[in-house]
């Protein structure tokens, strides 16, 4: 079963944000966090760049799943 | 083949290490001595774990390994390869590289978790895909490795070990390489129009449009003339790590080169375009536009970072643009003036990045 949410998150902040604000809003210690469904990027990465390269029409789509998909 | 020194030299650079295990860390008297290990460039720190824990494992004190390193007291991003590590933070470097190793007590706070070699893997096949997604616009590819393929290629890049093994499996992923204006006719070049590098050339080498960059760039406010004076960084706050990618634009007559790549992306620091690239000589034009003591002079001027501000170069604006004091690339201080598909081709990381460490001198704000 998947689910969408949107949200609004600063350029400034790191992935690692992303992960941890999902991780809380899922009551989840871990989870594993994508981008296109395809790769997941270093926690360090700064979300604006982030979206300059791999985001579209104002959005940053991530995915997410418990376990270590499309490894 | 030629072409294929150059990737092999880089493949092989390595950084001798002297390894210190944290005093909090020693039980025994004495203390250990340190480890001295090569490190390859291309590799990680953690990876070294296997080669640096015997020296240690007596004196260490009980409980769970969680390796990492600290440089002068910074903890060391463990999933930068090691190369890029010392271009950036040693930019006088010190040989062996003497670093801190510590067993216990992993900063949460500043770095990302690592647990050892799966996490090292699982950093490097993400960064791989990511190469791939901006290169091709999607990771199938990577994502379609075969189990022994995908193994095969962990491999090879973990000791920096088979460049064979790597060239043969990734090959097989069609990431291709730039297309490299000087091993192709200059008239198919010219042809070309003002977009990205184009289409599968007769070599059936595909040319690749949007090149993977990591880009690191800390600044200095004041002016120095040796890089042994340099300071070095201290806290990872002061450097500027930029993940994008670059577009190399064909013009006709002309290549894009190293120093376009970097005022293309840091365009804030280099606004005001310096006329540089124009005057410089192409490899048939050089005697017909300057004398060869004017070219070694402008080289020099641009190794140096300082503008040329001689005669026919447009002078007035270039006092705003930041200086490049330093620029490596493996490990390399590469003239500002080269092609940059040769760069690419040539000095990308194993995970189809080109990793550059720039500092550069940043004009006062009240400079007039």
């Amino acid at each position: 079963m998947s689910s969408t949410y949107v949200w609004q998150i600063s350029g400034t902040e790191k992935f690692a944000n992303v992960i941890d604000f999902l991780c809380r809003l899922l009551h989840r210690e871990t989870l594993f966090v994508f981008l296109h469904n395809s790769f997941s990027p270093n926690p360090d990465e700064l979300v604006i760049d982030l979206y300059k390269n791999f985001g579209f029409d104002g959005k940053l789509v991530v995915n997410y799943a418990n376990t270590m998909a499309w490894g | 083949m030629a072409a294929m020194e150059a990737v092999k030299y880089v493949w092989e650079g390595a950084i001798p290490l002297q390894i210190h295990l944290h005093q909090s860390e020693v039980t025994t008297l004495p203390p250990p001595p340190p480890a001295l290990i090569l490190a390859p460039r291309i590799g990680y720190l953690p990876l070294l774990l296997p080669h640096i824990k015997p020296y240690f494992s007596s004196t260490l004190p009980p409980g769970v390994d969680t390796i990492w390193f600290d440089y002068k007291g910074l903890p060391l991003k463990w999933y930068i390869p090691t190369g890029v590590l010392f271009d950036l933070l040693c930019p006088d470097p010190q040989r062996p590289w003497n670093l801190t190793v510590h067993f216990r007590g992993y900063p949460g706070n500043v770095l990302i978790p690592c647990e050892g070699e799966d996490s090292v893997k699982w950093s490097f096949i993400n960064s791989l895909k990511e190469a791939a997604y901006i290169i091709n616009g999607n990771c199938k590819n990577v994502m379609n490795m075969s189990q022994s393929d995908q193994v095969e290629l962990w491999n090879s890049v973990m000791n920096a070990g088979n460049l064979e093994a790597y060239l043969r499996v990734s090959s097989k992923l069609k990431l291709g390489i730039v297309e490299d204006e000087y091993s192709v006719n200059f008239s198919s070049c010219s042809t070309k129009s003002r977009q990205g590098a184009g289409e599968t050339d007769m070599a059936g080498q595909v040319k690749t449009g949007r090149i993977p960059i990591r880009l690191y760039v800390w600044s200095v406010s004041q002016d120095f003339d040796d890089v042994e004076d340099l300071p070095e960084v201290e806290s990872w706050d002061k450097v500027s790590y930029i993940n994008q990618p670059l577009e190399i634009i064909i013009e006709e007559g002309r290549y894009f080169t190293l120093y376009d790549a970097v005022r293309t992306l840091l365009p804030e620091y280099f606004a005001n375009r310096p006329l540089i690239n124009e005057e410089l000589p192409r490899e048939e034009g050089a005697d017909e536009q300057n004398s060869p003591s004017e070219d070694a002079s402008r080289n020099r001027t641009l190794e140096d970072g300082e503008v040329d501000t001689s005669g026919n170069l447009q002078t007035c604006c270039t006092s705003s643009n930041a200086e490049i004091k330093l620029l490596r690339i493996q490990g390399i201080e590469p003239k500002l003036e080269i092609p940059f598909s040769w760069v690419v081709n040539n000095l990308m990381n194993p995970e189809r990045f080109l990793h550059i460490c720039v500092c550069l001198k940043v004009p006062k704000v009240n400079n007039t």
